[in-house]
């Protein structure tokens, strides 16, 4: 009776067994979450779940959502919403758009679709203070995948890419841009940290520029000051030059059989 | 004759997509949330199952809706755009929390998404409730049981214990095995919808 995982009939009505150690913690854990969410309130969820265990508290969710009467909004809170959601329509546009820069609502809806999905998903980002090519010193990266589970990729040989340049580059994972600068080779992600749009390289204003809803970003990534709106900065994706090759950090290849169809011209898959 | 003029130009603007008429930018808004706040509110409380969460990212939904509509689609889509915003907020809101390896979190974005998001009549159609009742049905009897107690008839571990004849430690268990069997039940629904 080595492995838990996949044993259905270990326990039966009739013939209790008693648990091993290592796993009563997660039985008490899932019991906790259960117990927060019969009372509605937010719950704690343990840190660096599986995949097979992050379905298993999506499972709780789904049947606290059918205990019946549950899921069905607060009135107090739809007509606070709907308040909030009129103060929000009455404020021109202009103070709408200052206040969507400040406000953490706009921040990184990365997911939005098509290829922008799977590259939002496994953005290659390495710990800010640890890289030694920071395009963004200031800015607060996420780190999606830690250090030693991405893998290295090469995409552009050294002089394809003269100082100042600009390339594009696609790997599984991961749309995005290495730069060329007097600091080497760096990289960004290419993906708007409003709503996962692709960003397209403007050569001319030297600026990456959002085809969805007028985001723009400086070459270093940061929101440009023509941006439509304030967004946050462009992940950073780490880099290192070797056998005359640029190579970029990035998380391996997502199954993305079951992904939408990669669009490049707008990141939003419905239409 | 005035009143005429105004209808025609309302009805022009109405069908081109250009200089937004403010009084009908704001009505578009307002239908907005009261055609679809319960149905995304239902939606993403599936996907947390708990109200402070589902008030939150349903806010953090509508306010994101209403800031950047200027730049979406015509109103025939408004809900099928309404629900990428959410599944964008829940993938988010998922992340934050989970902190998960990318390939892990590329599984449980599948499972959050049911699916390719063309597929999103399939969030419309299928309530909570309904995908539950499908789940329990393809479960052994203890393990829909134990479910149905605890979430349908909404009983605590002692009353369940009770009912079932077993020991307070071991619904836990078993109410933990089952849930773990559903959620491989329900991505593997997941996948055969997205085939």
């Amino acid at each position: 009776m080595g492995s838990h995982d996949d044993d259905d009939n270990l326990i039966t009505p009739d013939e209790p067994k008693v648990p091993s150690a290592d796993t009563v913690e997660q039985y008490l854990q899932l019991h906790e979450h259960i117990e927060q969410l019969r009372q509605d309130t937010r719950p704690t969820r343990p840190g660096k779940l599986t995949s097979d265990e992050a379905r298993t508290y999506q499972a709780a969710a789904l049947f606290r959502a059918a205990t019946p009467g549950a899921d069905e909004p607060d009135p107090e809170f739809v007509a606070s919403l709907r308040a909030r959601l009129e103060q929000e329509i009455a404020t021109p546009p202009t103070a709408r758009v200052l206040r969507a820069a400040r406000g953490r609502v706009s921040r990184r809806g990365l997911l939005a679709g098509g290829i922008g999905a799977a590259a939002a998903a496994a953005i290659g980002v390495a710990v800010g203070s640890a890289l030694p090519h920071a395009a963004n010193p200031s800015a607060t990266w996420t780190t999606l995948i830690n250090q030693g589970s991405g893998i290295w990729q090469a995409v552009a040989t050294t002089e394809e890419i003269p100082v100042g340049g600009v390339k594009r580059f696609v790997t599984d994972s991961v749309v995005g841009f290495v730069r060329h600068t007097s600091n080497g080779y760096l990289a960004l992600s290419g993906s708007c940290t409003h709503m996962g749009c692709l960003l397209n390289w403007n050569a001319g204003a030297r600026t990456f520029d959002c085809p969805c809803h007028g985001g723009r970003f400086t070459e270093t990534g940061m929101s440009a000051p023509s941006s439509a709106v304030a967004y946050n900065p462009l992940p950073a994706i780490q880099t290192k030059v070797e056998n005359d090759m640029v190579w970029v950090y990035v998380a391996s290849a997502p199954p993305s059989d079951t992904l939408p169809t990669p669009d490049s011209t707008n990141g939003y898959p419905t239409r | 004759m005035a009143l005429h003029k105004a209808r025609t130009a309302e009805n022009r603007s109405m069908q081109a997509d250009e200089p937004p008429n403010p009084r009908q930018d704001s009505e578009r808004l307002r239908s907005l949330y009261e055609d679809n706040l319960h149905v995304i509110y239902r939606f993403i409380y599936s996907k947390v199952g708990n109200r402070e969460e589902a008030e939150d990212l349903t806010s953090q939904v509508f306010i994101k809706a209403v800031r950047s509509i200027d730049s979406a689609r015509g109103s025939a889509s408004i809900q099928s755009w309404l629900f990428q915003v959410a599944r964008t907020t829940i993938a988010d809101h998922w992340r934050s929390f989970y902190q998960l390896r990318a390939h892990s979190l590329d599984d449980l974005l599948e499972a959050g998404w049911e699916g390719p998001a063309e597929s999103q009549p399939v969030v419309a159609s299928s309530t909570p409730q309904d995908r539950v009742r499908r789940l329990l049905e393809q479960l052994p009897e203890h393990y829909r049981d134990v479910l149905t107690y605890r979430f349908l008839l909404n009983l605590s571990i002692k009353e369940t214990a009770a009912r079932m004849g077993l020991s307070e430690a071991n619904v836990k268990v078993l109410q933990f095995r089952a849930l773990k069997k559903a959620g491989r039940l329900e991505l593997e629904g997941i996948q055969q919808v997205a085939e």
